[in-house]
């Protein structure tokens, strides 16, 4: 199976702390994984340096055999922008746009119409039981109706990687299951997952579990 | 692993331009501040200049256009020009087409008066009817004297107030023909003249009064030949009022006319009077120290209030670099809020300083006998204040803008910053 993500000895430094030490990880296409460990030790930061977020202090990203961190940044914003799905621990939905426009930003980005963006945003919300809310301001949506938008934001481009970050951390049982049930989805549609959790039940249904601890995996 | 090919889109200005809508939409407050900032710049700055434009084109006009031209020829050695209309015509000659008109003058020092009072005056020979738009005067009331009137007199606005006098009264002139100009407008107890002085005598009418802040207000005009007859040479002109099309040729055309009338002394505007170039140096400095405090008063709330909008703003600046907006477009992006806050501003300021031009239009922010200020507003004094409002509102924003593209999203998004 083709590799979506080869990490390679990646090490963060922040001051003369190593968050992370030297994490090496590899992402088959369709692929989920569950990264598990207690808090700080560094699952966020690394998701982040995967992520093109945070450069890493040492070490590769390895994105569909690009060096992502030896991009350039437009180059670096685009790769983002159509091979990663990101999904935080808090929604972080534009506030100012409707559930709708939110989902449908990154595509009309990319390159479809705003049109084609907003029927791609449709399909999206409407799996995910939100078509009824698609006008909805972003600062009106419940917990759980923020985090599946943001899970349709994510998947809206069909990303090669989906990076989701405690994505059920904020959220009562009911909805963690039907977030579950969206990044399931992702991963079907043939995209790699990566998952840091401390639900066990997101582990077990990930193909594989990862530990990570004191910023080693 | 085989490489996949990198995926490439351009910048698409749609996105930004909704997203740049929906952030001012989302900052009502300020951006009304924003935009009343850059307006009240822009408001101040347009009737400045215009008024400032309008000041040294009136200043042009009545002093040159309506006063001793643009260079003033008068013979090296000699008293007078034996023949002015000759030596005005050689004059043009010598200069070609940039000349609009050279007038013959005479002006001999003298006063007038009236039961026995007198005022020093200058007294003008001049060729009537003249071209009015060069006439070294404003005909205010009355009527110009007819060529060859020897008993008609024009005489200043200021002078005939002194005098009491009126348009059709008798008023007694006394001419030196002999001495030099001298001072005008003192009020003196008898007539000029003395020992040794020719001094000319005679009972004139008032054909008309006029105003010009040149002198005119001050002065008395009367037909050039008869004044001329007096001085005993017929056609003679004591200086040759030279009238360009473009004023600030006349300090390089001088010293040509020099050369080519090595008889003639010629002085540009610029070196005859001082009066008129300070006066144009300091609208000049004042229209430049406005100009700066317009920038500084766009510039400081431009900057402060676009820097604490990127700051309410970075976790949806952290957002967007996390989907995939490159740097350079979140600086668009913000520009772009700039650039909307400086066009709105631009028009609500063009339409507060169109108001100011109309009031001072019809309140002139200066008006004397014929020096009337008004503002003028032209393609270049309105170009003036828009592009420097709009070049500081975009420069002042850009660096919010840019601070906005360097915001680290890995930090906002995890609220370290």
């Amino acid at each position: 199976m083709p590799k979506v993500l080869r990490c390679e000895s990646l090490v963060r430094r922040l001051g003369a702390h190593d968050v992370v030490r030297g994490a090496s990880l590899d992402l088959d296409e369709a692929e989920a994984v569950a990264l598990v460990g207690p808090s700080g030790c560094g699952k966020t930061t690394l998701l982040q340096m995967i992520g093109l977020l945070d450069r890493p202090s040492a070490g590769r990203v390895v994105l569909a055999g690009h060096d992502a961190w030896s991009l350039d940044d437009a180059v670096r914003a685009e790769v983002r922008l159509a091979w990663i799905g990101f999904v935080f621990q808090q929604n972080n939905l534009v506030e100012a746009l409707s559930a709708r426009e939110n989902v449908a930003l990154p595509a009309w980005r990319l390159g479809s119409s705003r049109r084609e963006a907003e029927r791609a945003a449709d399909a999206l919300l409407e799996r995910f039981g939100l078509a009824a809310r698609r006008d909805a301001p972003a600062s009106e949506l419940s917990v759980g109706e923020a985090q599946r938008v943001a899970i349709a934001r994510a998947l809206v481009n069909r990303p090669r990687l989906v990076l989701a970050d405690e994505p059920t951390g904020s959220l009562d049982s009911a909805s963690a299951d039907v977030v579950m049930e969206a990044l399931a989805a992702a991963s079907a549609l043939g995209a790699a997952l990566l998952v840091v959790t401390h639900d066990l039940r997101i582990a077990a249904r990930a193909g594989r579990t990862v530990e990570m601890r004191d910023g080693r995996l | 692993m085989e490489a996949a090919p990198l995926p490439r889109s351009r910048s698409r200005l749609g996105p930004l331009l909704f997203l740049a809508r929906k952030s001012l939409l989302g900052s009502r407050f300020t951006f009304a501040l924003l935009v009343l900032s850059v307006a009240a710049g822009a408001g101040f700055q347009i009737p400045n200049t215009a008024n400032l434009a309008g000041f040294s084109e009136a200043l042009l006009e009545e002093e040159l256009r309506h006063g001793g031209g643009d260079v003033r020829v008068e013979p090296r050695e000699k008293r007078h020009f034996e023949d002015g209309a000759a030596a005005a015509a050689r004059v043009s000659e010598a200069l070609g087409a940039s000349v609009r008109a050279a007038v013959p003058v005479l002006v001999l020092p003298g006063a007038v008066g009236k039961g026995g009072r007198f005022q020093n005056a200058l007294v003008y020979g001049y060729d009537f009817p003249g071209e009015p738009a060069l006439r070294p005067f404003h005909l205010t009331s009355g009527a110009l004297p007819a060529p060859g009137d020897a008993n008609g007199v024009l005489l200043g606005t200021s002078l005939a107030n002194r005098l009491g006098v009126k348009v059709g009264d008798a008023v007694d002139l006394r001419i030196i023909l002999g001495g030099p100009p001298g001072g005008a407008g003192e009020a003196v107890g008898g007539p000029p003249g003395g020992a040794g002085e020719a001094v000319g005598a005679t009972v004139m009418t008032v054909r008309g009064l006029v105003s010009g802040s040149a002198g005119a207000y001050r002065s008395a005009f009367l037909d050039r030949a008869s004044l001329a007859e007096k001085t005993g040479a017929r056609a003679a002109a004591s200086a040759i009022h030279v009238h360009l099309d473009d004023h600030f040729a006349a300090s390089d055309l001088a010293p040509r006319l020099e050369a080519r009338l090595p008889e003639a002394r010629a002085v540009g505007w610029k070196e005859d009077d001082p009066y008129v170039t300070n006066y144009l140096a300091a609208n000049r400095t004042i229209n430049a120290v406005s100009y700066a405090m317009v920038v500084a008063a766009i510039s400081i709330p431009v900057w402060a209030l676009f820097h604490i909008h990127v700051l309410g703003r970075r976790r949806e600046i952290g957002i967007l670099a996390a989907l995939g907006f490159s740097r350079r477009e979140i600086f668009g992006l913000f520009l772009l809020q700039t650039l909307v806050v400086a066009l709105a501003g631009l028009s609500a300021g063009a339409a507060l300083g169109y108001g100011m031009l109309l009031y001072f239009d019809a309140y002139p922010i200066f008006s004397w006998e014929a020096l009337v200020v008004r503002p003028v507003v032209t393609a270049a004094v309105l170009a003036g204040p828009c592009l420097a409002v709009l070049a500081t509102t975009l420069l002042a924003g850009s660096v919010p803008a840019w601070r906005a593209a360097r915001t680290d999203p890995a930090r906002v998004l995890r609220r370290i910053d």
